[in-house]
């Protein structure tokens, strides 16, 4: 029995590397599209910055520093701009969103209405189909409008200000409690007499917002991250262009049995099951060579990196080969025809590739579909070989992806040889 | 004489359909039969019943002695079956094709080496080892066809239409390998729809029709019996005198010997048989 298989191997092994040109393809378009796309996804300087308007009613200082501070950030390109030019341009798409500073920001800012209990309603015009990166520019002008804040109240001639306008509004407020005014008084004075202890000298002194907030970006492995985008997308790609290997497997199969080629296998020694089998495990073994080139060349040109375990990354590719030859006896065990596997096996790679996470991150997709995704074994090969890859996690993750893809092989390919027809 | 493959009242019916209904044959050991039938007739749904490729609804196949329904294994490796169509790999060489069928029927070591070198021989394809099949001419892809299904060297062949489109050099060369493989003793059974091939070949006749054999025996009995008389006339005249003074005496006689191809009309009639299809599997059945 085992005879018959390797010889089916052997003999799917002479038909792949027969023809050379088309082998090397195999390897040659997934490492130029997970090339592309890894560029598109790769995390460079200034490549993931936002376009943000920014629409002032008024030249104050204030206004001034927090559009400093908007452009200061390394992932917002600040514009100013017109109101008509800011909803003109957002309207058409050209820009995600745009802020409205309106007049009275400036002394806002100022801390000038502190105590005044007056709002002032600065507006974020958003484009619909960005409302993520409109969302990220509002976290962004908050985060800019604290920080300016905290710098106005630890100005001792900003803050003193301030105090006295409260002084003079609570005086003529006579509901105002008494406790509050000798507070006020109390906060005056200190101001006033002792700026230092404001604005402070060194570490530890001043006033100073109490929380700071800082990204660390970590990996499994406990050493810092280094994200490669090419990871990801090599990950994907290559899923996808092995599922499509295939449907080449079970196509050819399935030709052979149209061009009635295959009575003389069935007239050989060896069970029919056996042959079959023969044919998944020849497909396997030739989504393993594509796997090893493929990732060879991401190492080597797009520096991706096993940060994980080299067992698991492994164990990985063995589990994803076992699916791919699964998938293959699936299909030429549903196909009638070759041309219903084309039109079916493609349908089904392009699905399980977009839903699985081999076109985009998983996470990026909506929750829902993130969960369902986890029925999909292209979900479990991409997050396998992320978790292996740049992720660093531990070989536990590795090997129950490989888990997972192995049982979906194995499943799928006893159904392909069950519904499998000879003639 | 002792029966090499022996068919009893075989039928193989899929659902509703029946293809074959009720067949028996016996094909004596050292034979070379031609099997005959129109489309549809079961030809090769019994030829499919003899190598065990399908599981009969009724009746009994055996082979040099084996049933087929206990030991379809030991029976395949009695029979050498060459397809009608090409079952190669048209991306792999010569070589390479037949040492992947050699594997797959369990030869190896020095038997593997000899049968390939006999194949090769067989096909005269020695200078083509390591060329593409792809890039071989009709009939060297047919030659090799036959090769590639006589490597375990079976005691029972059977070729289905194996000259299907190849030139006339190539068939008389399919012929003398045919007589050659039958002289050392094999039996042959050899299904056409070209009537001279079977003239030319064969020893024995068997033709099938609706899934039944409809007429079996020798060649020349065959071509004998019916309800045609052959007479013997000398006369100092020439044919078509002779032939004019018969008809005027008898409309029925004609000048033509009967042939297999008349035999096989009046057996099989002479309405197409375009809808009707057998493929060994039930596949175009109602």
């Amino acid at each position: 029995m085992i005879d018959g298989l390797l010889q089916v191997v052997r003999k799917e092994l002479a038909v792949f590397w027969a023809d050379r040109q088309g082998a090397l393809l195999t390897i040659l378009i997934p490492v130029l599209l997970a090339g592309l796309v890894g560029m598109l996804f790769a995390p460079k300087e200034g490549a993931a910055t936002m376009d943000l308007l920014v629409v002032t009613a008024e030249d104050h200082p204030a206004v001034a520093g927090l559009i400093a501070d908007l452009d200061a950030d390394s992932m917002i390109t600040v514009t100013r701009v017109s109101e008509a030019e800011a909803r003109r341009k957002v309207a058409a798409g050209d820009a995600p969103a745009a802020l409205l500073l309106p007049k009275g920001v400036g002394d806002a800012l100022s801390l000038t209405g502190l105590f005044t209990g007056e709002h002032i309603q600065v507006t974020l015009l958003q484009d619909p189909s960005h409302t993520f990166e409109a969302g990220f520019a509002g976290g962004k002008i908050q985060q800019a409008l604290f920080t300016r804040l905290g710098k106005a109240m630890a100005d001792p001639k900003q803050l003193a200000t301030a105090l006295t306008g409260a002084r003079l509004l609570t005086k003529a407020a006579p509901s105002v409690r008494p406790e509050f005014r000798a507070f006020l008084d109390s906060a005056d004075t200190l101001v006033r007499d002792a700026p230092d202890l404001i604005q402070g000298t060194g570490d530890g002194q001043g006033l100073q917002l109490p929380l700071k907030v800082t990204t660390e970006d970590v990996a499994g492995s406990g050493g810092p991250s280094d994200y490669n985008s090419y990871a990801h997308t090599f990950a994907g790609m290559l899923c996808m262009f092995l599922m499509f290997g295939s449907l080449a497997a079970g196509k050819g199969l399935v030709e052979e049995r149209e061009q009635g080629s295959l009575v003389r296998l069935q007239m050989a020694p060896v069970a029919p099951g056996t042959l079959l089998v023969g044919v998944g495990v020849g497909a396997a073994v030739i989504a393993l060579i594509i796997s090893a080139a493929v990732y060879l060349a991401g190492m080597l040109v797009f520096d991706i990196q096993v940060r994980g375990s080299w067992l698991g990354f492994v164990a990985v590719h063995l589990g994803q080969a076992v699916y791919v030859g699964g998938f293959a006896l699936l299909l030429a065990g549903v196909g009638r025809t070759a041309r219903q596997i084309d039109g079916l096996g493609t349908f089904a790679v392009l699905v399980m590739s977009f839903l699985g996470g081999a076109w985009l991150p998983s996470f990026l997709m909506p929750d829902w579909l993130d969960h369902i995704s986890l029925l999909i074994p292209t979900r479990w090969a991409t997050d396998g070989l992320a978790a292996m890859t740049w992720r660093g996690l531990p070989l536990a993750d590795g090997l129950t992806a490989a888990a997972v893809l192995a049982g979906f092989g194995v499943v799928l390919g006893a159904i392909g040889v069950r519904t499998f027809r000879w003639r | 004489m002792d029966a090499m493959v022996e068919i009893r009242d075989l039928q193989v019916r899929y659902g509703d359909f029946v293809a074959v209904d009720g067949l028996s044959l016996s094909v004596p050991k050292g034979a070379l039969l031609g099997l005959l039938g129109p489309n549809g007739a079961g030809k090769t749904t019994t030829i499919n019943a003899i190598c065990g490729l399908l599981q009969p609804t009724a009746g009994q196949v055996r082979v040099d002695g084996l049933d087929v329904t206990a030991d379809a294994r030991g029976v395949r490796a009695r029979v050498g079956l060459v397809p009608q169509q090409l079952a190669l790999y048209p991306t792999l060489t010569v070589r390479q094709n037949v040492d992947f069928f050699c594997g797959l029927m369990g030869l190896k070591g020095q038997r593997a080496r000899d049968r390939r070198a006999w194949a090769l021989a067989l096909a005269q394809l020695d200078a083509k080892a390591d060329a593409k099949v792809e890039t071989l001419s009709g009939g060297m892809k047919r030659r090799l066809n036959l090769a590639c299904g006589l490597l375990h060297d079976p005691p029972v062949i059977i070729c289905d239409e194996p000259t299907t489109g190849v030139d006339p050099q190539s068939r008389n060369h399919l012929f003398e390998t045919i007589r050659g493989l039958h002289a050392e003793g094999r039996t042959v059974i050899y299904t056409t729809h070209y009537m001279e091939e079977v003239e030319a070949l064969c020893d024995r006749v068997a033709i099938v029709d609706r899934g039944r054999v409809v007429a079996h025996d020798r060649l020349d009995a065959l071509l004998d019996g019916g309800d045609t008389t052959r007479f013997h006339v000398t006369a100092h005249a020439s044919a078509a005198q002779v032939a004019e003074a018969l008809a005027a005496f008898a409309p029925q006689v004609v000048q033509a010997p009967r042939t297999l191809e008349q035999v096989f009309l009046d057996l099989t009639g002479r309405g197409l048989r375009d809808g009707e299809a057998d493929t060994g599997a039930g596949e175009g059945a109602p």
